[in-house]
Order: structure tokens, then C-alpha cells, then sequence
């Protein structure tokens, strides 16, 4: 192994090969000792001399912990008993989530899809035809549909998926001020 | 710290080093007296990519409390101590 990969120095070496303990600094009449990880409730530092220590460790973003001075004859020094960070948590309970397409073959047929809701305006409004029903009903129905329609795939496409922040998530991100932005006065 | 030494659009998060592997690199170079060199890539706006941003920030954040044993420092006799097992030969063959 004459790489240097990092990974291999301190945390998994090959099967039968060390890793590394501790690296250490010098500054003045100080040797540094820093801990890729929490070494428990002792640390056994092999070759120091009898000099003031401090020990940094790694393994987290902790304080510099202030060692004792080193008892020569065992060579070690008992580690302060601090408790480790706890790890994080997912907050309250795991809600669901939106259907995210993953495949490139149902995304290009969703973009198709896509382009009948470009037209969908021009020909609903076909549909309903011009003289029967009035242009300002047609708007109503227009606008209320896509708003239902909202609706409905937030219940369904914004939830039953299993990837992503669900559609209140989302609604949380954007924030009230979104929502409530209040017309922009023109000047 | 990513695969590429510039800005690679294809690179994927496994591509990336963690901050604690970084955080890793630079106290294994300095505890044998060197500097760390560390590229990022801008991206074609100069824009720095948030998650090399956010690996800075993860070794900012380490040497906050931890700076004193790397800033000023020098190598000294030793600059690992190995747990029990066969020591790998590094390319800077130091034990």
C-alpha cells in the first residue's frame, strides 16, 4: 500500500495492517496529540516526553480537552468524561413524501403529458364551445379546476411517493410571506 | 476535494471527500510539517458549488476549537502514532 488514501490510514485498513491513532503537532515546548477518534476513557500515547499536553480530538468538533500531565511510568492519561454529541435525530415522526420519476424513459412521456396541459386553456375552451357557454363561466371553471386539480395531486403525487420533502414540507419551506404578499405598490 | 481538480458537472456526492476525511488530510499533512493544498472548482458563473462550501465550512468549523494544534505548528519527531498491526509504507516513508 503505497497510496495514500485516508480512509485506509485511520478508519478501514486492509486486514492485517495498523491505523493511525493519533497524529501529532509541535509548537514550542508542546506536543499536540489529535485523535482521529474518541478513544474512549483512556488514551495511551507511546514516546511522549514529559512535557504540558493537550489533546485534540477528531472525532468531533469538540473543545480542546486540557489533558493532566502525563504520568511517565504508564506512559497514558485518562481522557475527561464528556458525553459524546448525541446523534441526529429525524424530527417528529417520518412523513410521507412526493413521487419523484427516476427513470428517464417516464420522465420524456411526462414532459409529453406536459405539453396537453400547455393546450389545455385553448381546448377546453373548444370544447365547451364559444356560444354555448359565456367566456366568464368558462374562466370560473378554468381557474376552479386547476385549483382542484392542485388538490388532488398534492394528495396523491405530493405524498404517496417515497422520496423528497411531501407537498406540506414544501409549504412550510416557502413560508407565509409567499402566500400573503401583498400587491406591490407601483411607483 | 472532489475527483476532478476543477469543477467536474459530472461528479456525484462519491465523488466528493467528506469533511472528515479532509479534516483528516490537512492534520496528516501538517503533523509531517507540510501545508495542505486544497482545490476547489469554481463554477463557470465563479459561483463555488455548495458542497464544496460546506466542506470548507466543516473544516472551518473543526478548527475553530481545534486550531491551536495545527496553525503555527511544526512536525515533530514522530507524526503518527500506529495501533498494533503492520504499518503501511507511505510514499513519504515516514513511519
Amino acid at each position: 500500500m503505497s497510496e495514500y488514501d485516508i480512509k485506509k490510514m485511520i478508519d478501514t485498513p486492509p486486514a492485517g495492517y495498523a491505523r493511525v491513532d493519533a497524529f501529532f503537532t509541535a509548537k514550542a515546548n508542546t506536543v499536540y496529540a489529535i485523535l482521529p477518534r474518541w478513544p474512549g476513557s483512556q488514551a495511551t500515547l507511546r514516546k511522549i516526553p514529559r512535557a504540558r499536553r493537550r489533546t485534540c480530538d477528531a472525532s468531533r468538533n469538540g473543545r480542546i480537552s486540557q489533558m493532566g500531565t502525563q504520568r511517565a511510568e504508564y506512559r497514558r492519561h485518562d481522557t475527561p468524561s464528556q458525553r459524546r454529541p448525541r446523534g441526529l435525530r429525524p424530527q417528529g415522526r417520518d412523513l410521507a413524501r412526493m413521487v419523484l420519476i427516476q427513470s428517464l424513459p417516464l420522465a420524456i412521456l411526462l414532459c409529453i403529458v406536459t405539453m396537453l396541459g400547455w393546450g389545455s386553456w385553448a381546448n377546453t375552451q373548444k370544447l365547451a364551445g364559444k356560444e354555448k357557454w359565456p367566456f366568464e363561466l368558462f374562466y370560473w371553471d378554468y381557474a376552479i379546476g386547476v385549483f382542484l386539480f392542485s388538490l388532488i395531486f398534492a394528495a396523491t403525487l405530493g405524498t404517496l411517493g417515497s422520496d423528497g420533502p411531501n407537498v406540506f414540507q414544501n409549504h412550510r419551506a416557502g413560508g407565509t410571506r409567499l402566500h400573503l404578499a401583498p400587491p406591490c405598490s407601483a411607483e | 476535494m472532489g475527483f476532478s481538480y476543477g469543477y467536474n458537472r459530472a461528479e456525484t456526492l462519491k465523488d466528493y471527500h467528506t469533511g472528515r476525511e479532509l479534516t483528516m488530510m490537512l492534520i496528516d499533512i501538517v503533523s509531517r510539517g507540510g501545508n495542505l493544498l486544497l482545490d476547489i472548482g469554481p463554477a463557470a458563473d465563479g459561483t463555488i458549488p455548495v458542497v464544496m462550501e460546506e466542506r470548507l465550512e466543516q473544516i472551518g468549523n473543526w478548527l475553530i476549537p481545534n486550531g491551536e494544534a495545527i496553525y503555527g505548528t511544526h512536525a515533530w519527531t514522530e507524526p503518527r502514532q500506529w495501533s498494533e498491526g503492520k504499518v503501511p509504507v507511505m510514499e513519504d516513508s515516514s513511519s
